[in-house]
């Protein structure tokens, strides 16, 4: 039986939606609304700026090296401003654009839509987040940054702090935007035949992750407006300057920090059963462990003052695990079918596969963090726990690139280079949040420390330094394969080089304006190239 | 080079009309969510304020009265009320292919919603609250936050219902595929609900 089969009740018009031409100039490339090109600039710019946050990152780690002075900057604003550009810039210009750009060029392939919904909507989306960009750029730039450090003393940083609040609800906006796009795509562009249920897992968790951040970043969102307001007029409470951290503080914690994970959890879903050359087990078991994760990363309650007794916060912080460990369990059973072959994406395999697992050390660190007798509270575990959480998934987010990037630019990142970026990647990711995470059992503080800690803390805080620097060559690696991709020389890669499964293969390298020469199938599987392959190609 | 796409037996796109319906949806929770955060963090201020002993917090009364007189609130209700009723007169209309009572309500309706932007300023004029100089108050600033923000979803939702109308007066809306008008309709009924809260939530319990 094939599963591409033409179905008369099938026969219907075609969805209104705007087919972009490639660009051909600067012009073109400015008011493109293709989401091919749109998601490689935002895959470009944001594997840039991932590389800008870890350099930062070894930055505000080296600083820690010794807990009992400002050693590395001019004075405490300047490490204060180090260590809030990087967990800005990691998560705003950095982790979530780049899920928002692989989703923006391989969603509307893989649910065979000839184009993103609103893509002039798209289009906007990006230039307004790269505009939120510069703003950031400009504020931090300014000797604004988020003013001061919790406790101390306010300064003047007048013009340049407003400019950095202004810049974050800029780029909040601008990514809800981009997520609206590639939400409404999955639900009202799928092909014939492509139920909800046979969605790639993919696209699956973008949806899933785009439905939590509308539920979530809106709520930052209000907060920074308030923040704005109050800073730019009496300073009363939630504009002071020396607060403006604490209102955007529970957007890094758990279980927020989790909302921004989802759509690795995808990736690492699409490139095992390929890597392996087999079906992917449970699959139903892993839709619903990705929307399961994504009900309890909801996390917009923590920003209610002194939440983290409370019940939920306490349950959502043990169950999280859950989801995780079933997604795990059908990973393991897929890869344990599956003949794992030296052509596959063993690149993108070893990327996503070891980025899942120091995902999987974030939760377990969660796990710890609201495990009371452990008294983490407020200590540098949660920064630990966060730069766990986000590295990794920039971890599996260059897999995606590397998985998915004969489709982003036609030409396929070379394997060697994917498979250098490896180690210094997943080892960086997973030392850099232990060496935080562990020096909360010193009692470090979270954020920006001062003052002397426990003995062996700052030996904690080598690690965590040794783990951003590996983290930011892993970076440099990566950049380096995305740039290479970008270049215009040699061929173009097949259309389907490693064997995939799903639609997106089904269209050339690059996509052809309309991503399909011609209609779409019935879709009759969630693996309809597999089906088709396992027929002999009789289709 | 042919690809498996061009080996695949062909079947025409299935028809998914709510595009513009869906994406409008997700953008209306995104906006309701930013005030769920904001009033949840008012309603906390205020309760902390009232439950706390005179010395030590700001004083039993969140808003003193007289502070901000319910009558203006009342009119935009008013105008937000009737605002419903074309709104869904327009919605009605265009289904039944009625253009000129369809385009009559959509204007009834962007006119009292420029009505209640022009009620919001004359309100913040009347109101004894600040958010600047020695005057200012918590109270204040959450309240103006708030409302200012709702003035701006008032003002986004104006400009999408007149877009919509004005697709509309071109012809691209009938009985047979009305999703602009809905969508619009969509969002001004989530205008008209956060102020609802808004009006009983703060104006009313002060």
């Amino acid at each position: 039986m094939t599963i591409t089969e033409s179905d008369a009740a099938a026969t219907t018009t075609a969805p209104s939606v705007t087919t972009a031409v490639q660009p051909q100039g600067l012009y073109e490339l400015i008011t493109t609304g293709d989401h091919t090109t749109l998601g490689r600039l935002y895959v470009l710019a944001s594997a840039v700026f991932i590389l800008g946050a870890g350099v930062f990152g070894v930055l505000s780690g080296a600083e820690k090296l010794d807990t009992t002075s400002i050693d590395l900057f001019g004075g405490v604003t300047s490490a204060w401003q180090t260590f809030a550009a990087y967990r800005i810039g990691l998560l705003l210009c950095g982790v979530l654009p780049l899920f928002i750009g692989l989703a923006t060029a391989v969603v509307p392939l893989q649910v065979g839509s000839p184009a993103i919904a609103f893509p002039r909507a798209a289009a906007a989306a990006f230039w307004v987040w790269l505009l939120g960009v510069g703003l950031l750029i400009g504020g931090f730039a300014a000797d604004g940054g988020l003013g001061e450090a919790p406790g101390l003393t306010a300064g003047t940083h007048q013009d340049g702090v407003a400019l950095t609040l202004l810049a974050i609800g800029v780029l909040v906006v601008a990514l809800l935007l981009a997520a609206v796009c590639v939400a409404t795509t999955v639900l009202t562009l799928r092909a014939p035949g492509l139920t909800l249920r046979r969605v790639p897992v993919f696209s699956w968790s973008m949806l899933v992750a785009s439905s939590v951040w509308f539920l979530t970043l809106p709520v930052l969102l209000g907060r920074i407006l308030l923040a704005y307001v109050d800073y730019t007029h009496a300073q009363t409470l939630y504009g002071a300057e020396n607060a403006l951290y604490n209102q955007i503080r529970w957007s890094f914690g758990q279980p927020m920090v989790y909302a921004y994970a989802i759509p690795a959890l995808g990736i690492v879903s699409e490139i095992i059963p390929v890597a392996a050359r087999a079906r992917q087990r449970s699959y139903d078991v892993v839709l619903g462990a990705i929307a399961l994760f994504g009900l309890l990363s909801v996390g917009s309650f923590a920003s209610a003052p002194n939440v983290q007794d409370k019940f939920v916060f306490l349950a959502v912080g043990y169950a999280i695990a859950l989801p995780v460990l079933a997604l795990f369990g059908a990973w393991a059973d897929t890869l344990r079918q599956g003949k794992p072959a030296s052509s596959g994406p063993l690149g993108a395999l070893g990327l996503a596969l070891l980025g899942a697992l120091v995902l999987f050390g974030g939760v377990l660190a969660g796990v710890m963090y609201v495990f009371v007798p452990f008294d983490l509270r407020n200590t540098s575990a949660v920064d630990g726990q966060m730069a766990m959480v986000l590295l990794a998934s920039a971890t599996v987010g260059f897999a995606g690139v590397v998985y998915w990037s004969s489709k982003l630019t036609g030409r396929a990142v070379p394997e060697g280079l994917a498979r250098l970026a490896v180690l210094p990647l997943v080892g960086g990711a997973f030392l850099a949040g232990l060496g935080d995470f562990a020096a909360g059992f010193y009692d470090q503080p979270a954020g920006l420390v001062t003052s002397a800690v426990k003995d062996g803390a700052e030996i904690m805080n080598a690690i965590g330094l040794v783990g951003y620097g590996l983290f930011a060559l892993g970076a440099l690696v990566a950049v380096g394969a995305v740039v290479r991709t970008f270049l215009p020389s040699g061929s173009y890669a097949p259309a389907n080089p490693w064997q995939g499964h799903t639609l997106e293969w089904a269209s050339s390298s690059p996509p052809p304006v309309g991503n399909f020469r011609g209609p779409l199938p019935v879709v009759r599987s969630e693996r309809p190239l597999l089906d088709a392959a396992e027929n002999g190609g009789a289709v | 080079m042919a690809t498996q796409s061009d080996q695949l037996l062909s079947a025409e796109v299935l028809p998914r009309p709510h595009t513009l319906l869906v994406g409008t949806a997700y953008a209306t929770v995104a906006s309701v969510m930013v005030f769920i955060g904001l009033l949840g963090l008012y309603f906390a201020e205020r309760t902390a304020t009232i439950k706390a002993a005179p010395p030590a917090g700001r004083g039993t009364a969140w808003i003193e009265t007289g502070t901000i007189s319910l009558v203006p609130g009342g009119m935009m209700l008013g105008t937000m009320a009737m605002s419903v009723v074309t709104m869904a007169w327009a919605v009605h209309s265009i289904r039944r292919d009625d253009r000129p009572r369809a385009y009559l309500a959509l204007a009834l309706t962007a006119l009292f919603g420029i009505a209640v932007i022009n009620q919001t300023i004359y309100y913040y004029n009347s109101m004894g609250l600040t958010i600047s100089g020695a005057d200012a108050s918590l109270q204040g600033l959450l309240i103006f936050v708030i409302t200012g923000a709702h003035l701006v979803m008032v003002g986004a939702a104006v400009v999408f219902l007149l877009l919509m109308a004005f697709r509309a007066l071109a012809g691209q809306y009938s009985s047979r595929q009305a999703d602009g008008i809905v969508a619009a309709s969509i969002f001004w009924y989530a205008t008209v609900a956060v102020y609802t809260v808004i009006y009983f939530g703060i104006y009313v319990a002060k």
